[in-house]
């Protein structure tokens, strides 16, 4: 998107410096919008696969009144958060109150920046792309932390305390396994990560399979990205037999649906993440060396990425209606003696990997010994 | 790229200029101190846009992960958990108003002259160039030891936090020991 900006900004050639100015800060907007409104629909359409998910293991229907199969429940939800009346508890910190929930949206909102969703199709790429993802959403922790507080209720900063605590603790493993993916292309950008896992068929290249290190990062990382968005079974931030709702107690309507939609707008970055990361980003499986027009290569590898991310989550709607919660020690735990050192014991094993095969994957390695 | 910061490079500097500055007003002039913690994260915040607008991105998007993500949660921790965080005013009364002035005239003169000491060499708008790996390399060969050095100072501090707690906690047991002891002696008395 950059590069386009860049493109478009130089055929104006000799255009006045306020028109330039207000072209790039047109297409910047526009980019923007469009990404907001495709994550809008998304989140949306999150809600409703959540709730029908959830019917179909709990055996019920699930939302099936609004539109044909219900599909239209999400807008309605949305009308109804938008024509709540909002409630700003009396002894409540407002500023602080106010901000929170915005700040959450926005930062959750920041992290869809650096991904990359085909070859050409990008807002933004970043050198530090992971990393950045990495550094946005540790803002979420901070804002909760600012609404938990600024609720004046025990509930909210228990909800808040928690939160932060975990959120903070599973960073930890979350780095360290997309550190162990991440030494194998040595780069931060999506564009090289995804680039190194081309060919192969389009799978066997995937750093999911590049060495039996990496292929145990992904299950450390998967597991600690569940704690990381606060969603069952390490949702003790929101436990609702324990603390109420959790940091979000005290907001009502649109206030709420802010903390709701970034809670779906994690999950779809963790998922992006992931795919990226291990799962071949928006490489197609089998045909993608065939030879075929661009703009149906371009469909076909943001059906894919989208797919996978899909995939993934689906498989945290799964595991969120399928398992119990944890206890909070039970839950720092499996952070601390478990995740953590599997994740160092992974980073250098991979490590060594590297250095040892020359970061050839153990597909490389078979198909080199048939090459003689 | 040129030399000449674009129109769009200003706007956004001095967005975060503004931000930066605002910011840092509001935590020093804020009574609330748990609101003026939380005002930190805006200055913290302005500070890591300039610096990826310097086209140092890995050391901008580092600051929000170690500043906001680390030590910005810690600092509101302690206020909170300070006694009566809810109910300070931090009043400046007028002598600490007067040094204060004195203090930062000070500190402003010296860093202005400073500033204005240093031959400054404009290397012009670059900010598509990697910087990850020139980091990497120059940490691990030219400033390894000062690398180095500040990983064992920060191994020094865990382990001297965890020796606090553990020394807590065996402070804890020891009394409860006692306690117990001292109430077997009271019931054989009785």
């Amino acid at each position: 998107m950059i590069g386009l900006v860049r493109d478009i900004v130089t055929s104006l050639g000799n255009a006045g410096p306020l028109v330039r100015l207000l072209v790039t800060v047109a297409i910047m907007l526009a980019s923007a919008l469009i990404v907001l409104g495709i994550v809008l629909l998304y989140e949306g359409f999150a809600t409703y696969a959540e709730r029908k998910v959830a019917g179909d293991i709990q055996a019920r229907i699930g939302p099936n009144r609004v539109g044909p199969y219900g599909l239209l429940q999400f807008v309605a939800d949305g009308v109804k958060l938008l024509l709540k009346e909002d409630i700003i508890p009396f002894y409540a910190d407002r500023w602080l109150f106010v901000l929170a929930p915005y700040i959450v949206f926005t930062a959750s909102f920041a992290a869809f920046v650096p991904l990359s969703y085909s070859e050409h199709v990008y807002v933004a790429d970043l050198n530090v792309g992971v990393l950045y993802i990495i550094a946005i959403s540790s803002v979420v922790s901070m804002a909760i932390l600012m609404g938990s507080w600024g609720s004046n209720n025990k509930w909210s900063l228990f909800g808040g305390m928690r939160a932060v605590a975990q959120i903070i603790s599973y960073e930890i493993p979350i780095v360290l396994s997309l550190l162990a993916a991440v030494i194998v292309p040595a780069s931060l950008d999506m564009k090289d990560i995804i680039g190194c896992q081309a060919g192969g068929l389009g799978i066997f290249r995937w750093l999911l399979f590049n060495n039996p290190f990496t292929l145990l990062a992904f299950f450390v990382y998967f597991i600690a990205a569940i704690a990381e968005v606060n969603r069952t079974p390490f949702d003790i931030p929101e436990a609702e037999s324990e603390i109420v709702a959790g940091y979000h107690t005290e907001y009502t309507g649109m206030r709420f649906a802010f903390f709701f939609m970034a809670e779906y707008g994690d999950m779809f970055v963790v998922s992006a993440l992931a795919t990226t990361l291990f799962l071949g980003g928006w490489q197609v499986p089998f045909i993608g060396g065939l030879a075929m027009p661009v703009w149906l290569r371009e469909l076909l590898e943001v059906a894919v990425f989208f797919g996978k991310v899909f995939l993934l989550i689906y498989v945290m709607m799964w595991i969120r209606w399928t398992l119990p919660r944890l206890r909070v020690d039970q839950l720092m735990d499996l952070c601390w003696k478990y995740l953590t050192p599997i994740a160092f014991f992974n980073l250098i094993g991979a490590s060594i990997w590297v250095l040892a095969f020359h970061g050839k994957g153990v597909y490389d390695l078979i198909a080199g010994l048939y090459a003689h | 790229m040129s030399a000449v910061p674009s129109t769009v490079h200003l706007l956004f500097f001095y967005f975060f200029a503004a931000m930066t500055i605002a910011s840092a007003l509001l935590v020093v002039l804020l009574r609330n101190i748990v609101q003026s913690a939380f005002a930190l994260f805006f200055t913290l915040f302005g500070v890591a846009g300039i610096y990826i607008l310097l086209g140092a991105d890995f050391v901008g998007v580092t600051q929000v992960l170690i500043y906001i993500g680390g030590v910005m949660i810690l600092i509101v921790f302690g206020v909170m958990l300070t006694h009566n965080s809810y109910s300070v005013d931090i009043f400046n009364r007028l002598g600490t108003l007067v040094m204060g002035t004195i203090s930062a005239i000070v500190t402003f003169t010296i860093i202005y002259y400073a500033i204005r000491q240093v031959p400054w060499r404009l290397i012009g708008y670059k900010a598509s160039i990697p910087t990850t790996r020139p980091i990497g390399t120059l940490l691990m060969t030219d400033y390894l030891l000062p690398f180095e050095l500040a990983s064992v100072l920060l191994v020094l501090a865990m382990v001297g936090a965890a020796y606090l707690i553990r020394s807590e906690l065996r402070v804890g047991k020891e009394r409860k020991d006692r306690d117990k002891r001292g109430a077997g002696l009271e019931r054989k008395d009785a």
